[in-house]
């Protein structure tokens, strides 16, 4: 049996390669629909591999041939470094005393071996000094290092001259991001107007460190030696002892021979511990991409499977048993799965290798050479081989099942209506939900990923009773599309996998497009609207810490002739902005400062019942966030004041009230009354007392300034009662109140000195280069360099995500087209006989086009309608692993809801039925193939 | 020794209204060494009678038996089985396996029966050397042979083997006269070596060949007699 077994699989791979050969253009089809995401993944693993650094290459890569880094975190305060394999250590140092002073560099140097060396260094280019320089276009920022480059630390540590040498006196090298961004070279001046090293200096080299390629910086003697911390060489390795040393004078340290510090492990192993959410989410989305890969790389066995019905029939005439047919058709899934993965590995490491320079550009470092991640790619050969198999699976059932007499007699029985398949279709769907409701509630990979599997194949089930029920309605249908539909209901052997094959991909579409959408959607929401969109405003800041004395007039005028150097008539609004002053407590309290707070009060009546519970243990918590959640006093976030009232807007005047609230008519009469009356307006609802007032109350809280500990007790000390309306949190914004001046008097809230907004108005249309040129107009300092302004517009549009959701839809459209377009043509290539009698008995020749055009978008419209269904059962279980770990908070996350992608809807339902239709309106011959005999 | 045996069979396609009588009451029974040709009318049910011989299809009512095995007491993997290694059909028009070459195809039962590529091919060459077909043509494809060269290959692959019945459905009906009549005469010789044959045909001349002639009409047995000159004559009144 063994031998048979062998010899028939043999067999089997033989015919499939044999027919691989035959029929090139179907074996490419499968093999890159096998292959697109494979080959997707092989190049992100690649890339990934290629451009990530091992701690010892990162360590290598900036320290060079240096043995450490050193930084403080206090001067002078001793900690207890826990991790030791990368630059962002983790220590603790509690229990300091703040030693007063500085540590010297001899007292680190005392520390290290005998022979050590130090330099000043930074290990990240964006975080150097500061300084405005001349560009090209105006003027822009770049990052400046003091290094005396005429160390040798410096070229050790991998800094690269790529043209000219080191800076003399008076002269900067810059990078060569930097060069590209100021179109400077070699011998050429930099203009730095503002900021440390201020004046021009001639460009000596141009370098590059390779840890950040992108880094806009300039080094020389002209700029203040300021840096994070020390490079270090030292004769012998670092020892633990001397690390310790060092740490016992407050600097952390990253040393290549420490790297391996067994300290490490724990710390570096609570980093890499995946969140079991993540891990779901993951898991669900490679077995939806596996599960649609199947459904659009299946139709193309499925058809072929059918057009060799008469040699399985044959085989099975010769003794062929039933497994050895289906193993024919598996063998080919298995061959194109191989074929599919070998060719996506080769072509993904091809593209990485070729695209190294840009990857580098792109992860801002020089890669450790080209690494391909070996046992992912070797994983993809069997996700692939799976995936080829699962794809044939289908054809291979449905050829081991061949009517061998009806093959060979070329006759077709008439088959049944299938209602036991559309029953088991349904039953699928629903065991599908049951086991995504099962999955949910369990909170298991296996059952919710089931119900993706089950859902869809549900569906992929139904599709032929379906077709045979909906070509019943043929009947009122002129000529072509009854055809078409009756065709299908009658094919449906073949046109349920092409159906298939548009579902897996739309479905795919969808739940990706609902993701994002929903994303969007939450971001959105949790973001806060100050100001209506488009809304511009011109914000002066005190830059010279000179409270109360900057003369805010004198820099509006400043300010004027560049506005209207863009702007027509510009009008600038003042907008009184008010903060809470000193308390006067802070006298009392001599250990720290005391915070003062006002927040808004509810009634007794309308606080949150998550406020009232026991909460003893995780069950009772979930019990009441689950309580909370049905309970609408529940949602605080318009309560929520994100730390007190700060540079809080307040006015009578209707323009500004109407600016910062969107009311307008009776509504921002009936605002604008209140505030007159010395109100306020609140973004919560439930402070709103039945007598149309608020209570104001402000608390005092001890807050240790440097160890950053809260004091545990609030004392209220004041309570104010002021009439309020209520407008919605979306308008006010992160503020969550309105204020008028007599509220803010009576808090005794003080107007703010720091900060001067101002509504800006002009006739002229600020288009997006418009704002874009006045915001680095203002990107300066005015008075002398007192004040910093900066213009803005409000600008809540998201462009990105809609037009990523609309790529990524129209991607799958496209696939959709692709599978929708291929299918028919296989279908339409089955029914050339229907055609030829169609021909014969005088049946015009467009109607093969129509009757293709129909064909398309029976299967279009039943792959888009069955895909949506597919890829909202998708989303839902995604969905509930995305807000696995936000429900169970209070104060609550924003979970992700059921906000409709309607782009994604209309491409998929509409546009890839009509497009498809068109195409094949356009591109089907209009000869019948009788037509061809007789010609 | 007999080979086929047909007992009581009857075979209906349909149901109700739409029920059809292929077969009725049918009774045979073929002999090793003995070729019988069955004739009849289109529609009189001489496919079905090959395809209940072969096990392709199984009877409403009644028995076949091959070589005293009860095809209906056979699961799938069986009658698979028996066809392997006792039955050999034969085809109207060709039915080679697009994919496998001349020897393949004719080794496919081989192959299929677990036997090695190699000595599978060894056999298959015999065979074909036995049609008439060298081993040149034994490594073309199906669309590289013509028709009589199909057939042929064909009927290598329905002797090859130990195999003791082949039923061949109107296998000259796509040849010219010439290669039908060489087609027929292997078949004898097959029979004469020992392997019992069914032959469904429409052509008198080429039941000529056949030890038994079979007249169906409508299902049904009507005659039985040796192959004599002018037996189309008993198909008379029968229609066509």
């Amino acid at each position: 049996m063994g031998t048979a077994t062998g010899a028939g699989n043999r067999l089997a791979f033989r015919i499939a390669r044999r027919e691989a050969l035959r029929y090139k253009g179907r074996s490419v089809l499968s093999i890159t629909l096998l292959g697109l995401p494979l080959l997707a993944v092989a190049i992100g693993a690649s890339a990934y591999d290629t451009a990530m650094l091992s701690d010892e290459e990162e360590a290598a890569q900036v320290l060079g041939e240096n043995e450490a880094y050193v930084e403080f975190a206090v001067p002078g305060a001793p900690l207890v470094q826990h991790s030791w394999n990368d630059r962002w250590s983790m220590y603790d140092m509690d229990d300091y005393d703040d030693p007063g002073r500085a540590v010297t560099d001899t007292e680190i140097l005392n520390a290290l071996p005998v022979g050590s060396w130090i330099a000043p260094y930074t290990p990240d280019a964006g975080s150097g000094d500061a300084a405005q320089v001349e560009t090209p276009d105006g003027l822009g920022q770049i990052a400046t290092f003091g290094y005396s480059l005429g160390d040798g630390l410096y070229e050790a540590a991998g800094l690269e001259y790529i043209e000219g040498s080191a800076p003399g006196r008076g002269e900067v090298v810059i990078s060569s991001a930097a060069a590209d961004y100021l179109e400077l070279g070699v011998g050429d001046d930099i203009d730095v107007e503002s900021g440390p090293g201020s004046g021009e200096h001639e460009v000596s080299g141009i370098v590059e460190f390779p840890w950040d390629i992108n880094g806009r910086f300039a080094i020389g003697g002209v700029f203040p030696a300021q840096a994070s911390g020390w490079l270090v060489d030292t004769p012998e390795p670092l020892t633990k002892d001397q690390a310790t040393a060092l740490n016992a004078l407050g600097l952390t340290v990253w040393a290549q021979s420490l790297l391996d510090e067994p300290t490490t492990g724990a710390y570096a192993g609570q980093q890499v511990m995946a969140d079991d959410a993540e891990l779901m989410i993951y898991g669900l989305i490679i077995v939806a991409v596996v599960m649609e890969v199947v459904l659009l790389a299946g139709p193309a066995f499925a058809i072929s499977a059918r057009r060799r019905t008469r040699e399985f029939a044959l085989m099975s005439a010769n003794g062929a048993t039933p497994g050895q047919i289906r193993n024919v058709v598996l063998a080919g899934g298995v061959l194109f799965g191989i074929l599919a993965a070998v060719a996506a590995i080769v072509l993904g490491i091809g593209i990485v290798a070729a695209g190294t320079p840009w990857l580098e550009q792109l992860v801002g470092h020089r890669s450790a050479g080209l690494r391909i991640m070996p046992a992912l790619q070797a994983a993809l050969v069997g996700v692939a081989l799976a995936t080829g198999l699962l794809s044939a699976l289908a054809a291979a059932v449905s050829a081991s099942r061949v009517n061998v007499v009806e093959a060979l007699t070329g006759r077709s029985g008439r088959h049944k209506s299938s209602k036991k398949w559309m029953l088991t279709g349904i039953a699928m769907v629903a065991a599908g939900i049951a086991a995504g409701l099962g999955g949910v509630a369990l909170w298991s990979l296996p059952l919710m990923a089931a119900a993706i599997i089950l859902a869809q194949l549900g569906m992929v089930v139904c599709t032929p009773a379906l077709l045979s029920f909906a070509s019943r309605l043929g009947r009122w249908l002129p000529l072509a599309p009854r055809m078409a539909l009756r065709e299908a209901g009658r094919n449906r052997g073949s046109a349920a996998p092409a159906i298939a094959a548009v579902l897996g991909v739309v479905a795919a579409g969808m739940a990706f497009s609902m993701i994002v959408t929903a994303d969007a959607v939450r971001t959105e929401q949790n973001q806060e609207r100050l100001l209506p969109q488009g809304a511009m405003t011109l914000s002066l800041w005190d830059n010279a810490g000179q409270e109360g004395q900057v003369d805010w007039d004198a820099v509006v005028a400043e300010a004027q002739p560049i506005l209207e150097s863009r702007l027509n008539d510009p009008e600038l609004t003042p907008v009184p902005t008010y903060n809470a002053d000193d308390c006067d407590e802070t006298a009392s309290q001599p250990n720290g400062v005391v915070a003062c707070q006002w927040s808004l009060t509810r009634p007794e009546e309308n606080r949150c019942s998550y406020w009232e519970q026991d909460l003893v243990d995780e069950e009772a918590e979930r019990a009441a966030v689950e309580a909370a959640r049905e309970d609408e006093r529940c949602d605080e976030t318009a309560a929520d004041f994100n730390g007190g009232m700060w540079d809080i807007p307040g006015s009578t005047d209707p323009k500004i009230v109407a600016a910062y609230t969107d009311l307008e008519g009776e509504e921002l009469d009936r605002a604008v009354a209140v505030l007159e009356e010395g109100g306020i307006l609140v973004a919560d609802r439930f402070a709103l007392t039945d007598e149309g007032t608020v209570v104001l109350e402000q608390r005092l809280t001890e807050y240790e300034e440097e160890t950053g500990i809260t004091g545990d007790e609030e004392v209220a000390v004041n309570k104010l009662e002021v009439p309020a309306m209520y407008v919605d949190r979306g308008q006010l914004g992160y503020n969550r109140v309105f204020l008028s001046p007599g509220a803010a008097e009576s808090m005794g809230l003080v107007a703010g000195l720091w900060q001067q907004i101002y509504l800006v108005e002009t006739p002229t249309e600020v288009d997006t280069a418009a704002a874009e040129a006045l915001a680095a107009d203002f990107d300066q300092e005015l008075a002398g360099g007192d004040v910093w302004a900066q213009f803005s517009v409000v600008d809540y549009t998201d462009p990105f995500t809609f037009y990523f959701t609309i790529a990524v839809t129209g991607l799958c459209a496209l696939i959709a087209l692709g599978a929708t377009a291929v299918s028919t043509g296989l279908i339409i290539a089955e029914q050339k006989r229907d055609m030829a009698t169609l021909g014969a008995v005088g049946a015009a020749p467009g109607l093969r086009k129509r009757f293709a055009m129909w064909q398309t978008v029976v299967i279009a419209l039943f792959g888009a309608g069955l895909g949506t269904a597919a890829g909202v059962i998708g989303y839902a279980l995604i969905r509930e692993a995305l807000n696995r770990p936000l429900q169970w908070s209070y104060p609550f996350e924003t979970l992700y809801g059921w906000e409709l992608p309607w782009p994604s809807f209309g491409i998929m339902l509409l546009a890839v039925p009509l497009i498809a239709a068109a195409g094949a309106l356009v591109f089907t011959k209009a000869t019948l193939p009788s037509e061809r005999r007789i010609t | 020794m007999t080979v086929l045996q047909l007992r009581g069979v009857n075979r209906v396609h349909g149901a109700g209204d739409n029920a059809v009588n292929a077969l009725v009451d049918t009774d045979l029974q073929v002999a090793a060494g003995e070729l019988v040709a069955i004739m009849g009318p289109s529609g009189s049910g001489k496919s079905t009678l090959l395809n209940l011989a072969g096990g392709l299809d199984a009877p409403t009512s009644g028995q076949v038996l091959v070589e005293n095995t009860v095809l209906a007491t056979l699961n799938k993997k069986q009658l698979a089985r028996l066809r392997r290694r006792s039955v050999g059909y034969v085809f109207q028009d060709y039915n080679l396996v697009p994919s496998l070459t001349a020897a393949e195809n004719a080794a496919l039962p081989l192959e299929l029966d677990g036997l090695s590529a190699g000595k599978a091919r060894v056999q298959a060459l015999a065979a074909l050397e036995e049609v008439g077909l060298d081993a040149k043509q034994a490594d073309r494809f199906p669309d590289e042979l013509s028709g009589g060269q199909s057939q042929r290959v064909a009927i290598a692959r329905a002797l090859i083997g130990e195999r003791r019945l082949v039923l061949a459905d109107e296998p000259t009906g796509a040849l010219d006269s010439t290669t039908g009549e060489e087609v027929l005469k292997l078949l004898r010789r097959r029979c004469d070596a020992g392997a019992a044959g069914l032959l469904v045909t429409h052509d008198a001349r080429h039941a000529g060949w056949a030890d038994r002639v079979v007249f169906l009409r409508d299902g049904r047995v009507v005659d039985s007699s040796a192959p004599l000159a002018g037996a189309e004559t008993l198909l008379e009144g029968a229609g066509s």
